[in-house]
């Protein structure tokens, strides 16, 4: 089988303002986000980021969604390099994720077109995918509000709509239920499954075990930046839970 | 070019159908015509005397001749005794001017001889913050003065009253107080109308995460920053335009009866000249703001590191007010803002300086390009966007 997204030893250290050392409580100067990370994600998987806070998952996408450029090593996202063209590789991904936000001052409904056109998306085209996410995420009613006046579990659906108006074949999606409330994070779970049923491809990144069982096909587990194991869900767990083969894993990595 | 209409349409409809963002852009001009028009109407309050007001004139010890040339130009004549009366009467505006005269003034006149001694002398009173006063005070004096010289005339400087010596037309007094005037005026209400939309449109978005949605679409950084560049310049233009309107309509009541009407002045050919030097500098001011915006990452901060180029442009437009007279260098053209001023300047003075003007248009045109390269540099920059 194909690989959507191929990454092949992604690479990316932050350097530490005096002030962000000091809020970190460490005299380093650089953090090492991501470590020489390498891993594939088949055509129409779901592939699952695990790790606790700070290990790296949001770097890691980051750099797949071109919003910053790796120190080293490469990404080829459905034929196009993220170091080389990452203007091909925003065509074919949506990003969902927390830090992205819409303008207060336009609705859902003005958002979703803006975007759409800027995907060179045809005003039939973007009214009959309008119609279908709507109506999945339960937007109608708040369509033609201002972002700005929208509540919080409503502004995370505005923003996911949008960010699938141009319907990308690659989602990547960082912490798919964080910050949801348990109705809506059904609605975006149920949701991913649809997407994958329709051929899409996922990664998305989570330090929760339950989701990361429910969804994933493959598994990497990052701890401090590296790629500490990565397999099938299945393989991974060899008949324990997740949640039991993670620390395990854990363990024995801050053993070394 | 269809992603930079999308873009320059989203920002156009952002600021121009928010009531807010509106009362910012245009409140400027109105309150610039208010303000101008209260601050016309007073000083010609305070400058105009009483329509038909004949000058009360207190006299000690008068004398004749002056008194008979004070009447028969319509003074009202009176002769007092108690000067520190007389002299509260002109402070409390009961009385315009006291006339104190030496004693026997006109026979000692008569007799005065350059070479004896001390002149007879007369001392004028007046309160220059009354108007009536003041006006009946110029005509005292002139009236003293023409006295004096006539009595020991040897020759006359323009003596003849029916001839205009000053050759100057109103036209040009109109054109030179328009040539210092309009290049400080224009390049601040440009600068104010940017500096209003600017750092909102490109540090805001940045600030509140809405840039980073912006990045990750397939738009080109490039078409990024010539939609905000344009967009931003047109809007910086209708601000501009309605503030420098204000401006324009409120003058003539600021400075009544200066002859220096705009309209009578400036030809439709004027107008156009103007139109590219206007349009040049808008870009460069807007690419300016852009970049600085880009660079700040808080709408405030932005704002702050504006502030400063803001008022180097006014200094820049007084400094041309100063006055520049002559030709200039054409290398001076290639100074952003300094060129604009001067291409104003020349235009306003009924004096367009045709090289200078294509040197100016083109390196403004060319600078701003260069800046919007730089943008799409920085917004390509996760250093610069994301503060790494
Ligand atoms: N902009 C940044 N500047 C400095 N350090 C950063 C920055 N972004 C992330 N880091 C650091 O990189 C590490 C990985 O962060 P992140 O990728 O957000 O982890 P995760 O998403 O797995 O919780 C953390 O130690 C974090 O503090
Ligand atoms: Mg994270």
């Amino acid at each position: 089988m194909e690989y959507a997204i191929e990454v092949k030893g992604l690479d990316k250290s932050f350097k530490l303002s005096a002030k962000q050392q000091k809020a970190e409580k460490t005299k380093r100067k650089t953090v090492h986000a991501v470590d020489n990370i390498s891993f594939g994600v088949k055509k129409g998987e779901i592939y699952g980021l695990l790790g606790s806070n700070g290990a790296g998952k949001t770097t890691t996408l980051r750099m797949l969604a071109t919003l910053i450029k790796p120190d080293a090593g490469d990404a080829v996202i459905d034929g196009a390099s993220i170091v080389k063209s990452p203007a091909d590789v925003r065509g074919k991904i949506g990003f969902l994720t927390s830090e992205l936000k819409l303008e207060d001052f336009f609705s859902v409904d003005y958002m979703f077109n803006f975007f759409a056109k800027l995907h060179g998306m045809t005003e039939e085209q973007t009214n009959e995918r309008k119609a279908k996410l709507f109506e999945s995420f339960g937007i109608n009613d708040f369509a033609h509000v201002k972002v700005g006046n929208l509540s919080t579990g409503m502004k995370q659906k505005a923003s996911l709509v949008v960010a699938l108006a141009h319907d990308p074949d690659i989602i990547i999606f960082d912490e798919p239920t964080n910050g949801l409330d348990v109705i809506t994070a059904k609605v975006v779970t149920d949701f991913l499954f649809k997407l994958k049923e329709s051929g899409k491809t996922i990664i998305l990144s989570t330090h929760i075990f339950s989701l990361a069982e429910k969804l994933c096909d493959r598994i990497g587990i990052i701890i401090d930046g590296k790629m500490t194991a990565e397999d099938t869900l299945e393989a991974f767990c060899g008949g324990k839970s997740l949640e039991e083969r993670f620390f395990e894993v854990y363990e024995a990595e801050a053993a070394r | 070019m269809k992603d930079i209409l999308i873009i320059m349409k989203k920002e156009l409809v952002r600021f121009l159908t928010d009531k807010r963002m509106l009362v910012t852009l245009f409140m400027p001009g109105v309150l610039i015509y208010i303000m101008y028009s209260l601050m016309g109407g007073l000083l010609t309050d305070m400058t105009t005397v009483d329509e038909g007001h004949k000058p009360v004139v207190l006299t000690v010890n008068s004398s004749e001749i002056v008194a008979q040339m004070l009447t028969s130009s319509g003074a009202e004549l009176t002769e007092v005794t108690d000067i520190e009366k007389a002299k509260d009467d002109i402070a409390n505006e009961n009385a315009d001017v006291l006339l104190v005269f030496s004693e026997n003034f006109d026979s000692k006149v008569m007799q005065y001889d350059v070479s004896q001694g001390k002149a007879p002398d007369v001392e004028v009173f007046y309160n220059s913050a009354s108007a009536n006063s003041s006006e009946a005070y110029s005509i005292v004096y002139a009236l003293l003065d023409t006295y004096e010289s006539s009595l020991s005339n040897k020759f006359d400087i323009n003596g003849n009253v029916d001839v205009s010596y000053d050759l100057t037309s109103d036209e040009d007094m109109a054109a030179m107080f328009y040539s210092s005037l309009m290049p400080m005026l224009l390049l601040m209400l440009l600068f104010t109308g940017a500096s209003a939309i600017t750092p909102e449109s490109i540090a805001g978005e940045k600030e509140r995460g809405t840039m980073a949605t912006l990045l990750v679409s397939p738009v080109s950084r490039t078409k990024i920053a010539l939609g905000k560049v344009f967009s931003l310049s047109v809007i910086a233009l209708v601000s501009g335009a309605s503030s420098t309107a204000g401006t324009l309509l409120a003058l003539p009541k600021l400075i009544e009866g200066s002859g220096a009407d705009i309209s009578s002045v400036y030809t439709v050919n004027d107008y156009i000249t103007v139109a590219p030097v206007i349009l040049s500098t808008v870009l460069f001011v807007v690419t300016l703001m852009s970049i600085l915006s880009t660079y700040a990452n808080t709408v405030k901060e932005a704002q702050m590191i504006s502030s400063p180029f803001m008022m180097i442009s006014i200094a820049i437009g007084v400094l041309s007010m100063a006055g520049m007279e002559g030709g200039h260098n054409v290398y001076m053209y290639l100074i952003p803002l300094y060129n604009s001023s001067m291409c104003l300047g020349d235009i306003f003075s009924l004096a367009p300086n045709s090289v200078g003007l294509l040197v100016t248009c083109v390196s403004n045109i060319v600078y701003a390009a260069l800046g919007v390269l730089a943008m799409t540099k920085m917004f390509d920059s996760e250093k610069v966007m994301f503060r790494l």
